[in-house]
């Protein structure tokens, strides 16, 4: 198991207690006493309150570079589907 | 024939797709239009990359063309269509995914992201890089890919996201923290190989 050598004890969490409830904290899953512990700890250990702020900021930049499809893409896409949808019509 | 022809951009997917099924073009381009964006996404997440994506998404469609009779509206269209694209995806992914890495504790791999580690470089300006961060997914076990861009990139619920993949809601977060600080590893640890 490897274990960085600065975990520490703050605020009555270890650095990997705050490595592992990270995603909840992030995502406001923690109840208030929860958080409350964790903020004492991030107050007072620099690594996991970086750690914990480059996540984030790693997310935010993930989702501003959702994938969007081009207008040509869009409309070759129609083109064969229309086509498709012609030849299955229903004989009326 | 389908009755009078009524205006689609307020109709349900499941009118949509009603329509669709009796014939109907403009009620299946509409469905098409509304979705295709999301369907792209979901596509890239699945394969990683996005020229097949785009093949993907064509297939998804031609599909949902052939299955629309059959949709019963008590899912979203959405899902339903990240369903079909998830079924096509996992059919043509015959290889085994050979990542090693996927041995790695949450702690080995949050070590790489630079836990513990006194002045790293931002993981936000590893991330701005579009080419860096393309690399670093595709290299995500798709599993894990999967989930983080469901997540991400689509806003599903939790609830949702774990439906569509089969997982309990506490198995879904799970796999999604793992995911994150994954990603955070293979984006810092992408040093060499580049062409440029
Ligand atoms: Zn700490």
């Amino acid at each position: 198991m490897i274990q960085f050598e600065g975990n520490q004890l703050v605020g009555g969490l270890w650095c990997s207690d705050i490595l592992a409830a990270l995603s909840q904290y992030i995502d406001g899953e923690l109840d208030a006493p929860a958080v409350a512990q964790v903020n004492v700890h991030l107050e007072r250990c620099v690594n996991c309150a970086r750690f914990g702020a480059d996540v984030s900021s790693m997310l935010a930049s993930l989702s501003r570079q959702r994938p969007e499809l081009s207008r040509e893409r869009k409309a070759r896409l129609m083109q064969v589907l229309s086509a498709e949808a012609e030849r299955n019509r229903p004989v009326t | 024939m389908p009755a009078a022809e009524e205006p689609v951009a307020a109709a349900t997917d499941f009118e949509l797709l009603q329509r669709t099924a009796s014939g109907d073009g403009l009620a299946f381009a509409e469905f098409v239009d509304r979705h295709q964006t999301a369907v792209f996404r979901h596509a890239v997440c699945l394969l990683g990359r996005r020229e097949d994506a785009e093949d993907l998404l064509q297939e998804t469609f031609l599909a949902a063309l052939k299955a629309a009779a059959g949709y019963r509206g008590d899912a979203s269209g959405r899902t339903w269509l990240f369903r079909i694209a998830r079924n096509a995806a996992l059919r043509r992914m015959e290889k085994p995914q050979p990542l090693p890495e996927t041995d790695l504790t949450l702690e080995a791999l949050a070590v790489r992201a630079g836990w513990g580690v006194a002045n790293p470089e931002s993981l936000a300006i590893l991330a701005d890089d579009r080419r860096r961060l393309g690399q670093a997914l595709a290299a995500l076990p798709r599993d894990e890919r999967e989930i983080l861009l469901l997540r991400e990139w689509e806003n599903l619920s939790g609830e949702e996201t774990a439906s569509l993949l089969g997982l309990s809601l506490a198995a879904m977060k799970s796999r999604l923290h793992r995911a994150r600080i994954h990603l955070a590893a293979l984006l810092r640890c992408d040093t060499g190989g580049r062409d440029e």
